[in-house]
């Protein structure tokens, strides 16, 4: 079917890429100013003269016979990504900073220096699992990189992570390439969502991943170069760039780390996140999540709280405003460990806090009045969308249907269990809550195995 | 230490290529186009993404007017899709007309 996809022109790149990825590489596009497209899209005045600017190229895209490479494109030739590099150098500091504008230059470093992958630091990283160099964990988007375990492991010896962390690493990498993660949305949206990385089970306390005050932050070697191994794996095995194909418009605030941390099982009252999605207490896994920025609850050191409420406010927020997204909106709260024992003092379980939030939360039918986009015109029939084609799971879908009614309260997730709740953070401390109102059910947790060089996560 | 201009390469660091292999894929070419729009069909779809339905209406409005023999229909993408149910759409469009114009993609 002939066509002509208009796209604005701070997007020519990305779109000519994602049509190379896709195998059209010849697509006909028109672009549109987006310095005035964006300001002036509200009102069909003001559009009027960019579309006059921008007809008769849209015509003559409809209309122009092919030329023979457009009707049938040369073979894009694959690009070979193995083979190893020589560097000289004066001497090894030279070499190392060369190394650094070799790979900055090919757009394969985050920026930061980075530690030369030498063949001999691969092998002593590959050597902290018994996973095969040649296994392929999954395809990452958006261009589909093979990510093999030796890839990963390339891109781990870079971001400084000791071979005990590897096989933590690799089970992220599972849940980023799982086929029901839409990895392609983290990597390339406006949206600048920002990978969660949390790690559980025996292993966390076994590498020394902090779970404490300042989790988030730096000086845990662990946290800094997991997330930094999994930036650099996903931004060089998915062959991404900033303004090319990665269009996050503010980049991501954990753009070098993503949000990296381990549960802290000790001080939690309640079984670990992971017992809780099925796993055994003495499993360790990586659970990956897709977020929007972090909203802070609670009064840390400077005013008073109570676990209730902290989650009153919660509640508060999660039904403050916004789009009604129920098929695709997923939260992770993560409590710390002082409000989480508070919520157990005054009864929760993390069940029963689920089931708290989902009842609390539920929007009334009449309050469901917010202008939706993506081609509806209000909540009602954006919900009745999601439930005909399927993205509202079948085992819900009445309760939706329901709710559709004067008189009805409208649940703002599918089920109590898409809120993961968490236990970490310091004393005094904050409350987290991630949220991703995006296309698919982000949340993946994988089981850690393989490890050589650590008591945890060797079966 | 005296500075030297001229470079003398004493080590070699032999490093690892971090990217991942892109797998073949097959190229397609663009559908075959040519003549008047006059008697043809036009999709507009819109993506769903605020002000779109307002770009391709004024759009609409002028194909309408230059064109009056053809016909304009809108398809809007519906609600925001999961990764699992888009390709399921895509099929769906061609049925709707002889052409497409897609908008606004970002």
């Amino acid at each position: 079917m002939p066509g002509v996809y208009f796209i604005t022109n701070e997007f020519l790149e990305d779109a000519k890429s994602a049509a190379r990825d896709r195998g059209m590489p010849q697509i006909r596009v028109v672009a549109l100013p987006a310095d005035k497209y964006y300001r002036f899209r509200a009102s069909k005045e003001e559009l009027q003269p960019i579309a006059n600017t921008c007809f008769n190229h849209m015509i003559e895209a409809l209309t122009r016979p092919l030329t023979p490479e457009e009707a049938k494109p040369s073979p894009i030739q694959k690009q070979r990504e193995g083979g190893n590099l020589q560097v000289a150098g004066r001497d090894f500091l030279h070499a190392f900073e060369k190394t650094n504008e070799l790979f900055l230059g090919n757009r394969w470093s985050d920026g930061l220096p980075i530690v030369p992958p030498a063949p001999d630091l691969v092998n002593a990283m590959l050597a902290g699992t018994t996973r095969s160099p040649q296994e392929i964990i999954g395809q990452v988007a958006p261009k589909n990189g093979t990510a093999t375990v030796e890839k990963i492991a390339i891109n781990a010896v870079m971001a400084g992570a000791k071979p005990e962390y590897f096989p933590v690493i690799l089970a992220a990498m599972e849940g980023f390439t799982d086929t029901h993660y839409d990895l392609t949305h983290v990597q390339a949206s406006t949206g600048s969502f920002t990978p969660v990385v949390m790690v559980d089970g025996p292993i966390a306390q076994e590498l020394g991943f902090n779970s404490g005050i300042g989790m988030l932050g730096h000086g845990w070697r662990p946290n800094s170069t997991v997330g930094r191994a999994i930036r650099l794996s996903l931004l060089n095995i998915g062959q991404t760039w900033p303004q090319v194909n990665d269009m996050a418009l503010t980049g991501r605030l954990e753009a070098y780390t993503f949000f990296t941390f381990a549960e802290d099982t000790a001080r939690s009252p309640w079984e670990p996140y992971h017992v809780s999605r099925g796993y055994k207490p003495e499993d360790s896994t990586v659970t990956v999540a897709t977020s929007v920025n972090p909203t802070v609850f609670g009064g840390g050191a400077v005013t008073p709280w109570t676990g209730p409420g902290v989650i009153d406010s919660i509640v508060a927020r999660m039904k403050g405003g916004g789009v009604v997204w129920p098929h695709s909106q997923t939260y992770i709260l993560v409590l710390h460990p002082d409000c989480a024992v508070d919520l157990a003092n005054h009864g929760y379980s993390r069940t029963s806090l689920q089931d708290y939030l989902y009842e609390q939360t539920r929007v009334p039918y009449e309050k469901l009045a917010g202008p939706v986009f993506f081609g509806h015109d209000n909540e009602v029939d954006f919900i009745r969308t999601s439930i005909a084609d399927g993205r509202i799971r079948p085992d819900r879908a009445q309760v939706f249907l329901d709710a559709l009614k004067p008189g009805g309260r409208v649940p703002v997730v599918q089920g109590p269990d898409d809120f993961h709740i968490m236990v970490a953070g310091g004393s005094p401390g904050y409350d987290l809550l991630f949220s991703y109102p995006g296309t698919n059910w982000a949340n993946q947790t994988k089981r850690i195995y393989g490890a050589t060089l650590t008591a945890a996560g060797r079966n | 230490m005296p500075h030297t201009s001229v470079e003398q390469a004493q080590i070699q660091l032999e490093v690892m290529n971090p990217r991942g292999e892109i797998p073949p894929s097959k190229t397609l070419g663009i559908s075959p186009r040519g003549g008047s729009l006059d008697g043809k069909k036009i999709v507009l779809i819109d993506n769903g993404k605020f002000g779109a339905n307002n770009f391709l209406e004024v759009v609409g409005a002028m194909l309408k007017e230059n064109y009056p023999k053809a016909t304009i229909v809108m398809y809007p993408k519906p609600a925001a899709q999961t990764i699992t149910n888009l390709p399921k759409w895509y099929p769906t469009v061609k049925p709707q007309g002889d052409l497409f114009v897609f908008g606004v993609g970002d």
